[in-house]
């Protein structure tokens, strides 16, 4: 089964032959995470950084920021068992032009976001990919059946 | 060689069906002071692929109508003459992007989405920096076209593609269409200027067009560069994507020239990918 994590969503998975597959990322930012022992993995998607851009869509529902967003990810993986230390996390998405204007440089904001709220956690640095700020479009999946993160750089698969 | 994909490319153009001219006559009836919804209303409904979209795109949340709309005549009723303006060029842009678009690595879904959300973003910049009703006008209809010239390219896009991939390895400070330059002798903000000059719009819409994409062009006028501001937001809230997605270079004065202030950008943001979201759900 393929789940599609929409834009200010997250998804945790335990225990299932489950794909989490983010859309285009633009600017915003990706973080898979998977667990292979647990047998429990996570995908988080969020555009915008701050919680002041939380946006309700209809009445209680609300695409979320990754203010918003990121910690309660990483609590509901830590209630569900989740270890964090000997996790695989990617990080994808933060795209950018090519010469990056301070203005509209929300893609590090965004990374920003989620470096602050992992410092909390006790990752493993060796088992955190990065694919940030590039000029191309980008996509992630997690995927639990076989167990690997994917990093989808202009069509170009990384499998983690 | 380039010659031959050159000549093939401006004879596609002609095989691409006109803009509607139901719709440029719904849209000179518009610009009337007095305008007879009437009329309006036998003139889109003249043309059911217009009038099939029109009242969906209506109906989506985006537009916030208290009610289910089920004829052209009640949405009149509670639309602005702008919005009916802005849906009615959605609405033919819909029959245009009607594919996936394989060398420009979108989807059909994702091709139309990206061009109303250009047009709902340069809508707002060009409210917020005062500009006329009219003029407000010929910024939704080159936002909302400004990709028009990739259904004509992508072709020959996907046939060149290996092509592209090299001269992009290469040559990695080029923007993107200047790689189309090379391997297609034309860009596709160009082919799309060319097209809608020959449906008979207005040269400052088509400029806007051609535009999009270059740093310098852009600056020559306010209307391409809501164009090419809109079209920079639009990508970074991740709708729309493809090959050439960020591959260009943003002008340093961009915001500057138009007047807007940084904390604006925010607004733009969540105002598209609110809207965006709400369109979404109706069509995809």
């Amino acid at each position: 089964m393929i789940i599609k994590v929409p834009k200010g969503y997250y998804q945790i998975v335990e225990k299932k032959g489950v794909i989490l597959r983010t859309g285009f990322l633009g600017s915003g930012i990706g973080i898979g995470m998977i667990d292979k022992e647990n047998e429990i993995a996570g995908l988080c998607h969020y555009v915008l950084p701050y919680k002041e851009y939380d946006i309700e869509i209809e009445e209680g529902e609300i695409i979320f920021s990754g203010q918003t967003l990121v910690p309660i990810f990483l609590e509901e993986l830590e209630t569900k068992g989740f270890n964090f230390s000997s996790a695989k996390i990617a990080i994808a998405g933060g795209s950018n032009y090519k010469n990056v204007l301070e203005v509209l440089n929300i893609g590090e904001l965004n990374f920003k976001v989620v470096q602050s709220f992992l410092l909390k956690y006790p990752v493993n640095p060796e088992n955190i990919i990065l694919r940030i700020g590039f000029n191309c479009q980008s996509f992630l999946e997690v995927n639990l059946k076989e167990k690997v993160l994917k990093i989808n750089l202009n069509g170009e698969e990384e499998i983690l | 060689m380039k010659r031959q994909i050159l000549e093939r490319i401006f004879n596609k153009v002609d095989t691409i069906p006109t803009f509607p001219k139901v719709a440029f006559y719904a849209l000179e009836l518009l610009k009337k002071d007095e305008v007879d919804f009437k009329e309006l209303e036998r003139v889109i409904k003249s043309d059911p692929g217009i009038t099939a979209n029109f009242l969906r795109i209506v109906n989506s949340p985006a537009f916030g109508l208290p009610q289910k709309i089920d004829s052209l005549f009640k949405a009149f009723m509670f639309l602005g003459l702008n919005q009916i303006k802005f849906i009615i060029i959605a609405s033919v842009a819909k029959n245009y992007f009607n594919k996936d678009l394989i060398g420009y690595g979108i989807s059909v879904e994702d091709i139309w989405l990206h061009s109303i959300t250009c047009g709902i973003i340069a809508e707002e910049i060009a409210f917020d920096i005062g500009f006329s009703p009219a003029k407000i006008e010929t910024v939704y209809i080159a936002s909302i076209l400004h990709d028009i010239g990739k259904i004509v390219l992508d072709l020959y896009t996907k046939l060149e593609i290996k092509e592209f991939q090299k001269v992009a390895k290469e040559r990695p400070n080029w923007d993107f269409f200047q790689v189309e330059w090379l391997v297609l002798g034309v860009d596709h903000g160009l082919v799309g200027a060319h097209l809608l000059e020959r449906w008979g719009f207005p040269k400052y819409i088509s400029f806007a067009i051609r535009a999009h994409h270059d740093s310098d062009l852009m600056l020559q006028s306010d209307i391409a560069s809501i164009v090419a501001l809109a079209n920079i937001l639009t990508n970074m809230l991740g709708i729309g994507g493809g090959v050439d997605v960020f591959n260009y270079k943003i002008p340093k004065n961009l915001l500057k020239e138009l007047g807007i202030k940084p904390e604006r950008i925010y607004k733009y943001l969540k105002i598209g990918l609110y809207k965006s979201l709400l369109i979404q759900r109706e069509f995809v």
